[in-house]
């Protein structure tokens, strides 16, 4: 594979979506290109970021206990036990 | 009211509701937001997500992603209140797969930023750079990347195909780096105009040793 096929692949590669033969043949380019190499090193730091930074969620727990005070009430109007 | 703080668990979540589905709390909020796109919008959809699951908890089949059926729920009651359909927010996607930023990579490398992540906290500007997303790539990132969806399971949540969920991905992707590059320029870490540096075996038009 050259470098525009790899790096057109980059993400299908970094989300696990390639073929095994596909995968080991960017592998093989990876470790021959720096500069592919080193873009899919920063994609892959990127998408970890991504995964890291988006996780927080404001007040969550103020959110649990509304959200189980709805369900109570929505349950005392009507069939079934809820939770807390 | 009944007091359910008082009883035993499990006379309190006869159907298990509680027990499965509010541990994805957090998710449904992740995704509620990036649907909604204000705090106070995205807690009101949670909770009317809540209520309909849990009223609809029969029809859940036991077994199955609970965290993918509350996001479909989620996801229609958001169409409802709004009245509205994505796909009259479709447009011609055209990133279809990662070239284009590589190109952009590949330009950062030579202006100096290609280390961004080693110095700097980039956490906050992908926060922002993340909220500042349209909502259909919103929504997609954070399907994806942030809840480790498959692209399957994500179109199917947004009742959507995959080659949608794909250009809507990469294109959040790369909305996400040029802001990362745009902030890293904005605190100063770009070479000056005509002080580039090319860094060896980074190509103008990423060719490498092709």
């Amino acid at each position: 594979m050259d470098c525009e096929e790899v790096v057109r692949a980059l993400w299908d590669y970094l989300d696990g979506r390639c073929p095994a033969q596909r995968r080991a043949l960017i592998e093989e380019h990876l470790a021959l290109c720096a500069s592919c190499r080193s873009h899919a090193e920063f994609e892959r730091k990127l998408m970890a970021k991504l995964a890291e930074t988006g996780r927080s969620v404001p007040d969550e727990a103020a959110l649990r206990t509304r959200i189980l005070k709805a369900l109570r009430e929505a349950a005392g109007g009507g069939e079934g036990g809820v939770p807390e | 009211m009944n007091d359910l703080h008082a009883r035993p668990a499990r006379e309190e979540d006869p159907g298990g509701f509680v027990e499965e589905a509010i541990p994805h709390l957090a998710s449904v909020r992740r995704f509620a937001f990036s649907l909604e796109r204000d705090e106070a919008d995205a807690d009101d959809l949670v909770q009317e997500t809540y209520l309909r699951a849990f009223h609809g908890w029969r029809t859940f089949r036991r077994g199955t992603d609970c965290r993918k059926w509350l996001f479909t729920i989620c996801r229609n009651t958001f169409l409802r209140r709004r009245s509205r359909k994505f796909m009259s927010l479709e447009r011609p996607e055209e990133d279809l797969d990662a070239l284009p930023t590589a190109l952009d990579h590949a330009d950062a490398v030579r202006r100096g930023l290609g280390d961004i992540f080693d110095r700097i906290d980039v956490g906050p500007a992908i926060e922002r750079a993340v909220r500042d997303l349209p909502e259909p790539h919103q929504s997609i990132l954070v399907l994806i990347d942030v809840e480790g969806m498959s692209y399957e399971e994500a179109g199917e949540v947004l009742d959507i195909p995959v080659g949608t969920v794909r250009s809507r991905l990469f294109r959040a992707r790369r909305r996400i780096q040029s802001a990362l590059f745009r902030h890293a320029e904005d605190m100063g870490l770009a070479h000056a105009e005509g002080d580039a540096d090319p860094a060896p075996g980074v190509p103008t038009a990423h060719g490498g040793p092709t």
